[in-house]
């Protein structure tokens, strides 16, 4: 089926045009569906509508970008996910140079309330997991995080996703695979780290 | 990691992995122990899901344009924009940087045109030099000519 002539490949040619209402409606749409996934790898409640308040500022201007190679939920969730991302990072960067002013065993009560080190990371708390993951996450290129994630987190089968990103299904099988084995090697290096402190 | 594993990989972590990959696996310990760890980490991506329904605030799409405008709005400063004042300094150095060319390549040209002029003052002083009504013998308008053509080239 050709996405851009479905009635939702319509609704984004208005929004393209500038119809705010057409905008609105595409907010309205999926905003449950970005705060879901804002907040299963952000899981800070407080900062989960900020990030998609971002999210679909960026939608909008990037609105005529949108090809249709995709479907709109799955352009969609790759500017989510990479937001989400780019929050975590900045918020790293930000608590390096906030630690920067706090005393030895300041840091430490941090970084264990926080499960900042590799070896740490590894306890049995859903957090401590959630934590492990991104760091791994962090460890592959977007394109490979949004497949990995569309498949593992989203439940999309390699037909699904092959229909949905206009991708050849072994294509899809090979990019996860080599995804998969980076993963294993960022875990295996992680649990090798040193811990701090 | 043999083709088949590859191929089939995905399948497997679903569930439906046919007996010949499993076949496989028995077969070959690399490829076994790199399926486990595969599959192993790849069960904590599940860690990623959401547990929680997180419903929007009613004030949500207000949030969203107030966003797109103060976004807009940064947008249409542009250049004057208070936090542009860099590039302004940039500009400005340019400009006076373009005119410092300007000039000096303006002063070169003078100088060039002062040379042509010096030339053919030459040229023309020697033609000058020359009576065309007096008698004179035709090597003499030869000589003549070989004279002025060497002035010119000088």
């Amino acid at each position: 089926m050709d996405y851009e002539n479905t009635p939702e490949g319509s609704l984004v040619r208005r929004a393209q045009a500038g119809d705010e209402s057409a905008f609105q409606e595409i907010v309205e749409r999926y905003q449950s569906k970005v705060f879901s996934i804002i907040h299963g790898i952000v899981r800070q409640r407080n900062d989960v509508e900020d990030i998609a308040q971002q999210v679909f500022t960026k939608i909008y201007f990037s609105m005529r970008n949108f090809d249709f190679r995709s479907s709109l939920i799955t352009w969609v969730y790759k500017i989510t996910v990479n937001e989400c991302f780019d929050y975590l990072r900045k918020k790293k960067v930000r608590k390096l140079v906030y630690e920067s002013d706090m005393s030895e065993d300041e840091v430490r009560r941090v970084e264990n309330s926080e499960t900042g080190s590799g070896r740490t990371v590894r306890a049995d708390t859903a957090l401590a997991r959630r934590d492990y993951v991104v760091k791994l996450l962090e460890r592959v290129s977007s394109e490979e995080r949004d497949l990995l994630m569309l498949k593992e987190v989203e439940g999309y089968s390699v037909e699904e996703m092959a229909r949905r990103l206009k991708m050849n299904e072994n294509t899809i099988k090979v990019k996860l695979f080599r995804a998969r084995q980076k993963l294993v090697k960022a875990s295996q290096r992680l649990d090798r780290a040193p811990s701090r402190g | 990691m043999h083709d088949l594993v590859v191929n089939e990989l995905e399948e497997h972590l679903a569930g439906t992995a046919s007996m010949e990959f499993h076949a496989h696996l028995a077969a070959c310990p690399a490829c076994r122990t790199e399926v486990e760890s595969i599959a192993q980490v790849s069960q904590l991506l599940a860690e990623l899901r959401s547990d929680t329904e997180m419903a929007p605030s009613p004030y949500f799409y207000t949030r969203v344009a107030a966003s797109i405008v103060e976004h807009q709005n940064t947008d249409h400063w542009g250049l004057l924009a208070p936090g542009a004042a860099f590039f302004r300094r940039v500009a400005f150095a340019s400009l006076v940087v373009l005119a410092c060319l300007g000039s000096y390549l303006v002063m070169r040209e003078g100088d060039v045109s002062g040379m042509s002029v010096t030339r053919g003052t030459d040229a023309a002083a020697v033609i000058a030099q020359h009576d065309v009504t007096d008698d004179h013998a035709a090597s003499s308008d030869r000589n003549l000519m070989l004279v002025t053509l060497a002035s010119y080239g000088e």
